[in-house]
């Protein structure tokens, strides 16, 4: 009665509810390293939710707060249907519709600074879409009527004065330190046919308008910019403030925007401005959609982590709830006792995850920035989805206690009386021999077999997964047996005759042995399935490098380019072969009157298979196939698209052109990342001329005489082809890196993912093993006194760990390559993202010996703790 | 009518092709305040029998009475209720929380029938006293030596004020001095208490504090010999001898 401890039990005991939370707490308290343990399984799958949750969230918000600052006040965005541009009559049409309160056209140019023209190259970012700040833009503004929709503020000089037309420009001061350009000097620009200069008048801040293009922009009379690129009269969008009630309401806004694209005619789109957003937004779909997947199942990873540790702690306590029966303990006290813990260790748990996941974002959002090439801002996260966190975290885990606590329920009076504290071992085997096989046919049939509508297919699947590990874990006491008098030999070998004892241990307790296998199998499945993505979408993408890009010789330019410079590169020496590529942004207009963002690459039939190949997923061989482009009026289409909209060969799409809309038939499903997660549809140059009027060249590939050296050539193309043309030129080889290194970077953030796996399944060899050394302290303390040594001891326990970790990697690698194929359909049922799986061979080999290696190490601590058990103790207690 | 009885009670462990006869209609009527002895080799059937009489198992035939009323019939619940409010048990190997400390294992039983302990702490502390550890009360078992240990057990069986004990060789562990309290403790508290006692021994000098001894083997009572109780009872040892003998055990 001395210790203040007891006097809190007495004194609490008045609460007849606190009772078990109190025998809870205690039994926690005391076995605080098994509470760690427990708990960091918890923290572990909550902090993986909640980071990518964050992720999510900060991407999408800084992709929309990036549209809406640089949007600025406007409600309403007119751009050009194409990519040309529209008349900058329409201007006093938009300003003479009633509804609008102020206007800003502009025209932007897209250039260079001469001074960069040496040694440029577009840059792309993991998505195929262009790096913004890569390209300069030269943005035309009426200075009296821009302020009123854009924010500007000026650091430097002063803002173009109303009515200036001459060569002004105004930048943004970060660039402008970047270029060490300051007010009163010239910037010099690349423009069609030349270079001109522009006086610096102003510097402003890297806010507002300032954003736009990270920041690499800057401003210049509307009549200035339209003349340097020989742009008269045409404008690129002009932005719109609406009235104030009719900005507040969504419906008036559609209106005015209705009436607006009724009188500005079909050459122009009057769009909300964020839907620009939702470009970029678009082609992070499908990455969000990866890590939205493995944070379901790294809380369901986390969720079998927390089974197996109450599982473990029933088994460890039998004789404790026994003995609390026979003094009259009801089931239903014994269900609470053991829910207590368990909501104790889920809020705490959960409380920690948030903490963990908020500072693992940052992690991610490192990597998602780099991926995106965008900068990133943290956001904090909403006090509501951290609340949905630590309740998903709670739910999980008391989910998870349910089952351990009913077993913990059925424990009878009696086991506590017997000194050996025995579970019902020969259970895990019926119990396994009657569902695994089964759970695991099923579950695979589900999988592979039906068909699910888009809507619930990431619901089922997932579920089907989790089925999946169920089964295999009921697998797990049929062959484990097996495989261990499989190992035995090998295990002697390593460990001596104290591997002997150690292996044939795992015989013992076959539910013991099951959990820690069934840990290592999620965490090494993971590994190998992970592996098995990334590596099919690199082997695809190195394909399509090769093949379907083909040639030797990229050459690409900021301003356009004429398709007669064709006939000049050809006529190089050690030249061989040229075609040319154009693309241009559209849009697919679907069956259901829904419209999708989608980019036509046009190339060249005459030339084209002289230089690079096409991959044919479906449809006539290659040359048939552009053959039929040739003819017009035919697409090839992405194995991509092909899936998400059920098109095949000799179906019609309609696309959205200058002349209307225009249907084209399939002639072909091929494999392209041109666009990467965009979609792209492939069509002939003619037929870019002819809808869309474009007749400017985006890129020439060149194919290299043999024997002819790429340096040489690129030389000769920037000499004598290029002078006055800042022509980029980049061989295949550089961008087939260029290209691995960005998509290098995206999968690192997969690779954490799978770290994430090792750590749980770490965490749940530690936990059984120590659960084993502690369930045998009394016959530990025997084999000492009767003159095993520690180490003797320890490496007993080792052995035994080595065994598992050699059974666990036998389910960790074949389950992996059944996560690869998942993985891969899932990929292509929700994404539409149709990859060739790969068998990941040398990852398997990988995982293998890193289940050995982790199961070692997680042994080590369980381990030297067997080798320092107190005799004396060991043998007094009972 | 008895508190306790068992009437043609069997048990039988099916192993393999061989059926192990722990307890063979064995039939017993214990009445109120009554202390009763339980002698008999190892493998006799002992703890056998007083799991069955406490309702810790199933018969696999007969009938068990506790506390007034036939088991058969009820749900655990209620069997598990019975026993918390009516029985206290005194195990073979000493079962405490490792958790815990003594006084708080000692209490276990009024904490899960949510009781509020303040008012029982005397109780408690002299509970303590009684099994001479009034000292040791903020100890946890890990600190204390197995007779320690039991000691604390046995206080716990009494927490609840049981109509009924029943105890595994409560003395097995103990010198015997603290031995002679125990008994000493069971002989009271079904004198005075009228609380009734069933209590399986090896020791004929623990089982001549009895007002009754049984005498089992193979699963079946072979004896059952009453003894006045007295002082110096140096008699009623050479009485129990005598029959052991008689018996070979
Ligand atoms: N769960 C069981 N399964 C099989 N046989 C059992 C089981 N429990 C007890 N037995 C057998 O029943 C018989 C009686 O056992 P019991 O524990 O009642 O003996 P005991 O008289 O208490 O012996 P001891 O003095 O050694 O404690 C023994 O032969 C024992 O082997
Ligand atoms: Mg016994």
């Amino acid at each position: 009665m001395s210790s203040s401890k007891e006097t809190l039990l007495f004194r609490l005991s008045r609460l007849a509810v606190a009772m078990p939370l109190l025998l809870a707490l205690r039994n926690m308290a005391t076995r605080w390293v098994r509470t760690v343990l427990t708990m960091l399984g918890i923290v572990v799958g909550v902090a993986a939710m909640v980071s990518v949750n964050v992720t999510n969230g900060s991407t999408l918000n800084s992709i929309n707060r990036f549209f809406d600052e640089a949007a600025g006040q406007s409600d309403l965005l007119v751009e050009s249907e194409t990519s040309g541009g529209f008349d900058q009559a329409l201007a006093d049409v938009v300003r003479r519709t009633p509804g609008v309160v102020a206007l800003a056209p502009a025209y932007i140019g897209v250039t260079i600074p001469s001074a960069e023209a040496q040694d440029w190259q577009v840059q792309f970012g993991g998505g195929g879409q262009i790096v913004p700040g890569s390209q300069f833009w030269l943005m035309g503004i009426d200075p009296e009527m821009d302020p009123q929709v854009h924010e500007y503020k000026l650091t430097a000089g002063e803002l173009l004065p109303p009515g200036e037309t001459g060569y002004r420009v105004v930048l943004v001061e970060s660039y402008a330190a970047e270029k060490g350009i300051e007010v009163g000097e010239d910037l010099e620009l690349l423009i069609p046919g030349g270079a001109a200069r522009l006086r610096v008048v102003g510097l402003i801040a890297k806010e507002g308008i300032g954003v736009a293009n990270e920041g690499v922009i800057g401003f210049a009379p509307l009549p200035a910019a339209q003349e340097l690129f020989a742009a008269a009269d045409t404008l690129s969008q002009i932005e719109i403030v609406a009235e104030t009630e009719i900005a507040g309401s969504s419906d008036d806004l559609e209106a005015l925007r209705q009436t607006l694209a009724d009188r500005l005619g079909p050459e122009v789109q009057v769009k909300y401005p964020a839907s620009r957003g939702q470009l970029v937004a678009n082609s992070l779909q499908n990455y969000r959609l990866g890590l939205g997947f493995f944070s379901v199942v790294s809380l369901f990873v986390g969720s079998f982590l927390i089974y197996n540790a109450f599982a473990m702690t029933i088994v460890e306590r039998t004789r404790e709830i026994g003995m609390m029966r026979a003094i009259g303990t009801t089931q239903w006290q014994i269900v609470g006792l053991v829910m207590s813990e368990a909501a104790l260790v889920g809020v705490l748990g959960s409380l920690l995850g948030v903490g963990a996941g908020l500072l693992l974002a940052r992690g991610l959002i490192v990597f998602m920035a780099a991926f995106t090439r965008q900068a990133i801002e943290i956001v904090a996260a909403q006090p509501g989805d951290l609340l949905q966190a630590v309740g998903v975290g709670v739910l999980v885990t008391l989910a998870a206690a349910f089952v351990p606590a009913f077993q913990a329920a059925r424990i009878s009076p009696l086991q506590a009386l017997r000194v050996q504290g025995s579970v019902n071992e020969a259970r895990w085997l019926q119990v396994g021999l009657k569902f695994g096989p089964l759970t695991v046919l099923l579950s695979l049939l589900i999988l592979y077999r039906v068909p699910f509508r888009p809507e619930v297919a990431y619901v089922v699947g997932s579920n089907t997964i989790f089925l999946l590990l169920l089964g295999a874990t009921l697998c797990i006491p049929i062959v484990a047996s097996l495989l261990e008098r499989l190992f035995r030999p090998l295990i002697i070998f390593l460990f001596g005759s104290e591997g002997r004892l150690g292996s044939s241990n795992i015989n013992r307790a076959k539910g013991r042995t099951t959990l820690t296998v069934a840990a290592l199998m999620v965490g090494i499945s993971m590994v190998v399935g992970i592996s098995g993505l990334t590596q099919s979408f690199k082997a695809d993408l190195g394909n399509w490098v090769e093949t379907a890009v083909g040639g030797d010789l990229y050459v690409r330019s900021p301003m356009t380019m004429r398709p007669e410079l064709e006939n000049r590169l050809l006529a190089l020496d050690g030249v061989a072969a040229v075609t040319k590529a154009g693309y241009v942004a559209t849009r697919i207009v679907l069956s259901d009157g829904q419209d999708l963002f989608t980019l036509f690459a046009a190339i060249d039939p005459e030339t084209y298979l002289q230089v690079a190949g096409i991959q044919i997923e479906e449809g006539p061989p290659a040359a048939a196939a552009i053959q039929q482009l040739a003819a017009g009026g035919s697409l090839l289409i992405s194995a991509t698209i092909a899936e998400q909209y059920d098109l095949t060969v000799g179906d019609s799409l309609t696309l959205d052109t200058r002349r209307g809309q225009q249907t084209f038939r399939v002639a072909g499903v091929i494999v392209d990342f041109t666009g990467a997660e965009l979609p792209v549809v492939t069509g002939s140059w003619d037929d870019l001329r002819r809808y869309y009027g474009v007749n400017s060249v985006d890129r020439f590939t060149v194919t290299l005489a043999p024997g002819t050296s790429a340096g040489d050539v690129s030389e000769r193309i920037k000499t004598q082809v290029g002078r006055g043309m800042s022509l980029s030129v980049e061989s295949q080889a550089d961008f087939q890196a260029k290209v691995l290194e960005v998509s290098e970077s995206a999968f690192a953030l997969f690779d954490v993912l799978s770290l994430i796996g090792l750590v749980v399944a770490g965490l749940g060899v530690i936990n059984t093993m120590l659960m084993n050394v502690l369930e045998r302290t009394r016959e530990l303390g025997g084999l000492r006194s009767l003159g095993m040594t520690q180490t003797q001891v320890r490496r007993m326990i080792l052995a035994e760990a080595a065994a598992m970790g050699l059974i666990g990697a036998v389910f960790g690698v074949a389950f992996g390559v059944v996560l690869v194929g998942v993985f891969i359909t899932g990929l292509r049922e929700l994404g539409g993202f149709a990859l060739t799986p790969q068998t990941p061979t040398q990852a398997m080999v990988v995982a293998f010996c890193l289940a050995l290696l982790l199961a070692l190490v997680a042994a080590w601590y369980p381990a030297v703790r067997a080798g320092k058990v107190n005799i004396i103790a060991a043998i007094k207690n009972e | 009518m008895p508190v306790l009885e068992a009437r043609n009670v069997s048990k039988y462990y099916q192993m393999g092709a061989v059926t192990v006869r722990a307890l063979d209609d064995v039939s017993l009527e214990v009445a109120r305040g009554e202390f009763v002895a339980v002698m008999g080799p190892s493998g006799s059937g002992k703890s056998t029998l007083l799991h069955l009489l406490g309702g810790l198992d199933e018969p696999t035939s007969g009938s068990i009475v506790l506390a007034g009323s036939e088991l058969s019939h009820q749900s655990d619940n209620q069997v598990t209720l019975t026993r918390r409010r009516k029985v206290g048990f005194i195990f073979q190997f000493y079962n405490l929380l490792p958790t815990l400390t003594a006084e708080e294992n000692v209490a276990l039983p009024l904490l899960i029938d949510g009781q509020h302990l303040a008012p029982h702490r005397q109780r408690i502390h002299g509970l303590l006293d009684m099994v001479g550890l009034a000292d040791r009360g903020g100890h946890r078992p890990d600190q204390m030596s197995g007779g320690q240990q039991q000691r604390v057990a046995i206080a716990r069986a009494f927490v609840n004020e049981p109509e009924i004990v029943l105890a595994d060789e409560p003395t097995g562990n103990l010198d015997s001095r603290s031995g002679a309290a125990i008994l000493q403790l069971l002989r009271r508290s079904s004198q005075e208490m009228q609380q009734t006692i069933v209590m399986v021994t090896h020791d004929p000098r623990a089982a001549s504090y009895a007002d009754r001894v049984i005498f089992l083997k193979d699963g079946q009572v072979v004896q059952s010999l009453p003894i006045v109780y007295r002082s110096g009872h140096g008699e009623d040892m050479a009485r129990i001898l005598a029959v052991m003998q008689q018996l070979e055990l």
